[in-house]
């Protein structure tokens, strides 16, 4: 009797031991290599740029980019290490883009703001849209030379325009963003990659549901804004969605974008009027 | 022809009035003692059933009930760890004394306690229309918890996201628990923030609290604004008569994490908290006082937490048997800014940025409750209040002064009025003056006037209709007034001894808060864009309960329970981080609750189950609500053999589904086990408590760690009556 009670101790003990207690999250061991190499200018409001990952894109959140740590490649204006290393930690899996985001002085990251893709190119400070995916096989995978051209330039924006949008009508109701953005030639229509990579400036923290908005944003002095625009995005934040709901115009051709060359116009009161009801 | 009266002698025809019906009345008197030792028990609770009279038991278990208008009657005498007594067929003739003598029976289960919350005035649980839940001090102290809600973890149905409390998926997530779906009173005075309609847990030292009550479902028809999810009701310790010291300490340590690669610190992480209390009465004043002390490291990198509390109650009686209610509680708290973790290799230590980030909270809550009454059918309750509270976080360390402390003035008037034998009346009428300013979200004032009704009507013994309403007239000056009107019904059927079924519908509201309506900030990261259209939200709740006690010692209660919500505003993230709060979800949350305790071999062993299962839908873009789990359970095992007794707990919640800022994040259910040792000895009370003994990880809310394996030791000791 004693050995049948001591043999279910033992078994239960076995049986106990030999689980695996499950303890939840855990570390990631899986990660991306590479380097970065800069040109252009360092604008003096950088805050941190990092090598952002997204395993589809357009993204429907910046949230879903799986950040780098900051890059440690300048200390105040200067650039003092120039390429520069870095590593991501991510889990194992497919990732359609890896760019290189930059971030200013106490404002959030801007999607817009991508200043080099891995698979990507530049024509002066145009960035050409081609990225190459970069897939993590297993757990304990690491993906190395994943070497990328970043251009400051991009975002080298040293003074603003401003202006008021007014909107009229009655706001859909699955209004979802809605943004500003200054572009170097008409976007073409439901072409994502021209309202992101062609844009000058962009800023989508317009607020929404308002009757009118005084904006202020930021430009390079040298760049002529052939296109200023109002941007609007569903409430399912479906890029797809993007459209153009107003536009600066011609005060004596309203249907006709004004250029504004920022060395040379006046950059205040470029107002913007946004009829829903003619939408 | 009429003549105006003076308004000063309003009060004085009142308590003529009181003076006039005493007369030809009779009393109940008497002593309620422990069945078991015959001591006599301080502090039980003993209610006239359908009158509104009724009193506590003194230092020596004795009771005086005067102004009794001849006849028969009911009393139920209800304490905290005994079972609840009903004497019945007690005549009362005019002039004349009845004695009575109550044996109360020790339990470890509160079958049928005295609650006050559901419908404004002390009935039993049993006879409540919507779904109840009562925690005890004993399940306080027991559950060796360092807050409020770390009290509330064990009620089924009950969850939380930080800081952020959901009844039944009510809320999700929100930054500083602004626009909090559930009500927070502190003896029936709501005490939400007045510029962010937030609770902040701290506001009452544990010593303080006699028991919680938790009222699931909507509860606007009574309370207004924010009770749209549910109400929590923290009820404070009366003062004892004698002079009583209560101390308690809790010490813990935090263990490392179990991976190795998340090891971030050799510093030995721990807290430590000291509650002392004093009570005694001084001829026709009770006092009592609290001073609470709460400090801790954290178990992340800033993360630290040093809280202050004191808090005071000054009771007067009169002769007339009417009382005074004075209280103030302060708190003052210093907490790190753990906002998000650096990446999920170093998931216990901040970014660069937020090292040094900290959040402040200051609060000040008075109140002051007088109660008469005027009959045994006619009683009056006339409170006003105040509560100021401060908030200050890195915003504010990076820009001082930035934020001004949140006012929020009160008063009501209420009357319990029974008509004839099978109406209870309540009415009143509550008004609040909110005053609220911020660099970030402008100054605002605004007020709201609130009248209610509430009819209580006993068609049969045991079958009750409660039907009731409440107009919120509420204006935010400058902005265009908006008014509500919160209706309810509720019925409770108790087709045997021991078996209640329920059932009620009621609407729910709450009104947009300075903050979500016009806060622009940028918060680590995010950048908050306000929105002034913001309009109120609303709710229709329906609710379905069945109760059964059964073998002395054990209840099941089984509920099926629907939310349908209209504007719900929820923070809204878009592609870029920017946060807006919004109005556009329609969402629907329904789903099926059940709870079984038991307690067998003369209450040696106990075992007590819930589990909620639930589907909080948002039918306008046809995905689950953020941040509410679909399934929860807590399994809880108790073995007591003479002064000790051991206690095994184990809580599931499932993934969560929808989260709104990473959501490619990974996410795991929750899955912790508990363990608590307890020894009493005398007056003392020794405890030794193991949370989250697997040292199990999961982020409820992203890229924020739950709490890692602790060990903690607890003393708890009462000198005097």
């Amino acid at each position: 009797m004693k050995k049948y009670w001591i043999k279910k101790v033992l078994f239960l003990t076995i049986l106990l031991c030999s689980c695996r207690i499950d303890h939840g999250l855990e570390p990631i061991s899986s990660k991306i290599t590479g380097s970065v190499h800069f040109t252009g200018e360092l604008p003096r409001y950088t805050d941190q740029v990092r090598v952002a990952a997204v395993s589809s894109f357009p993204p429907k959140s910046i949230n879903e980019l799986q950040f780098s740590d900051a890059l440690t490649f300048f200390q105040g204006n200067t650039i003092t290490k120039n390429p520069v290393e870095w590593e991501l930690y991510l889990p194992p899996g497919r990732y359609e883009v890896v760019a290189v985001v930059w971030k200013e002085v106490k404002h959030p990251w801007n999607l817009s703001d991508i200043i080099g893709l891995y698979g990507g190119s530049f024509v002066g400070d145009l960035l050409i849209p081609t990225y190459l995916p970069v897939t993590i096989d297993g757990p304990n995978s690491v993906v190395e030379n994943i070497d990328i051209e970043a251009n400051l330039n991009r975002v080298n924006r040293d003074t603003l325009i401003q202006g008021t949008i007014t909107f009229l009508g009655k706001w859909p109701e699955n209004t979802g963003v809605v943004g500003i953005g200054a572009f170097s030639e008409i976007p073409q229509k439901n072409n994502i990659s021209d309202y992101f990579f062609k844009n000058l400036a962009l800023d989508y923290s317009v607020p929404i549901f308002v009757k009118s908005y005084d904006y202020r944003l930021r430009v390079r002095s040298k760049d002529v804004l052939k296109y200023i625009a109002v941007l609007w995005i569903d409430n399912n934040f479906d890029l797809s969605t993007i459209t153009d709901i107003g536009f600066y115009a011609d005060p004596s051709d309203p249907l006709t974008p004004k250029t504004v060359t920022v060395s040379e116009d006046e950059l205040i009161n470029i107002d913007i009027t946004v009829d829903f009801s003619e939408l | 022809m009429f003549y105006r009266v003076p308004k000063i002698l309003v009060p004085v025809m009142v308590l003529f009035a009181a003076h006039l019906f005493s007369q030809g009345r009779g009393t109940i008197t008497g002593i309620v003692i422990d069945k078991k030792t015959e001591r006599p028990l301080i502090g039980a609770n003993v209610l006239v059933i359908n009158t509104v009279l009724g009193a506590s038991t003194d230092d020596n278990g004795n009771f005086v009930i005067s102004n009794i208008p001849p006849g028969r009657y009911t009393i139920a005498v209800s304490m905290i760890g005994y079972r609840t007594e009903r004497i019945d067929t007690i005549l009362v003739r005019s002039g004349e004394e009845k004695r009575v003598r109550v044996l109360m029976e020790e339990s470890v289960i509160m079958l049928d306690p005295v609650v006050i919350t559901s419908s404004k005035y002390l009935h039993a649980l049993g006879s409540s229309h919507q779904s109840v839940e009562v925690v005890g001090k004993l399940d306080i102290i027991g559950r060796q918890s360092r807050t409020v809600e770390g009290s509330l973890l064990g009620i089924s149905g009950i969850h939380f996201n930080e800081e952020n409390i959901s009844i039944r998926g009510s809320s999700g997530f929100s930054v500083y628990n602004v626009g909090s779906r559930v009500l927070l009173l502190v003896d029936g005075v709501a005490v939400l923030t007045s510029d962010m309609a937030a609770i902040n847990w701290n506001c009452v030292p544990l010593l303080d609290i006699e028991r919680i009550e938790v009222v699931k479902g909507a509860g606007s028809a009574l309370y207004g604004s924010s009770a749209m999810g549910g109400t929590v009701n923290i009820i404070t310790r009366r003062p004892t008569k004698s002079g009583t010291l209560r101390l308690r300490t809790v010490a813990g340590v935090y263990d490392r994490p179990h991976y190795k690669e998340w090891y971030w610190t050799d510093r030995l992480l721990y807290y430590q908290q000291l509650d002392i209390g004093y009570s005694r009465s001084m001829g026709p004043v009770d006092f009592r006082t609290s001073l609470s002390r709460h400090v801790s490291t954290g178990y992340m990198e800033n993360n630290q937490e040093d809280m202050w509390n004191v808090s005071g109650k000054l009771v007067f009686r009169f002769p007339d048997h009417s009382t005074l209610d004075l209280y103030a509680a302060w708190m003052k708290c210093t907490r790190g800014g753990f906002i998000q973790w650096i990446n999920q290799n170093s998931p216990f230590e901040v970014p660069p940025f937020n090292k040094n980030d900290e959040i402040h909270f200051n609060t000040l809550n008075l109140y002051a409750q007088y109660r008469m009454v005027v009959s045994s059918k006619l009683g009056l309750r006339f409170r006003i209040s105040s509560i100021l509270s401060q908030i200050g976080n890195q915003l504010t360390v990076y820009d001082p002064g930035v934020f001004r402390p949140g006012e929020g003035y009160g008063g009501e008037l209420q009357a319990d009025w029974m008509v004839g034998s099978s109406h209870f009346l309540i009415s009143g009428c509550e008004f609040r003056w909110d005053i609220s300013g911020s660099e970030y979200f402008g100054n605002h004032r605004g007020y709201t006037v609130s009248p209610y009704l509430q009819d209580e009507w006993s068609i049969l013994p045991n079958l009750k209709i409660s039907l009731g309403m409440r107009l919120d007239h509420h204006l935010l000056i400058g902005e265009e007034a908006n008014s509500r009107l919160s209706p309810k019904i509720g019925i409770n059927y108790r087709p045997s001894s021991g078996t209640t079924v329920r059932v009620s519908s009621g609407s729910g509201f709450r009104a947009a808060t300075v903050f979500e309506k016009y806060i622009r900030a940028d918060y680590s990261g995010f950048n908050i864009i306000p929105n002034p259209d913001l309009k109120p939200e609303y709710s229709w709740f329906f609710d379905f309960g069945l109760r059964q006690i059964f073998m002395k010692n054990s209840h099941i209660e089984f509920s099926l329970f629907q939310s349908d919500y209209w504007n719900m505003i929820e923070p809204v993230i878009n592609f870029l981080g920017t946060i807006q709060f919004q109005n556009h979800v329609r969402a629907r949350i329904r789903g099926v609750e059940c709870e079984i305790e038991s307690w067998l071999w003369k209450e040696r062993i106990g075992f007590k189950a819930d589990f909620t299962w639930m589907d909080p839908e948002d039918l306008y873009h046809k995905k689950t609500l953020p941040y509410r789990p679909k399934f929860s359970c807590n399994l809880q095992w108790t073995v007591k053999s003479g002064p000790i007794s051991l206690q095994t707990e184990y809580r599931y919640i499932s993934r969560i589904e929808e989260v709104q800022i990473h959501p490619l994040d990974p996410r795991v259910p929750v899955k912790l086990l508990f363990f608590r040792l307890r020894y009493l000895w005398k007056n003392l009370t020794l405890q030794l408590v193991i949370n989250n003994a697997l040292n199990y990880h999961s982020a409820q809310i992203e890229r924020r760690m739950g709490e890692v394996r602790n060990i903690s030791f607890g003393l708890i000791a009462g000198f005097g009556k």
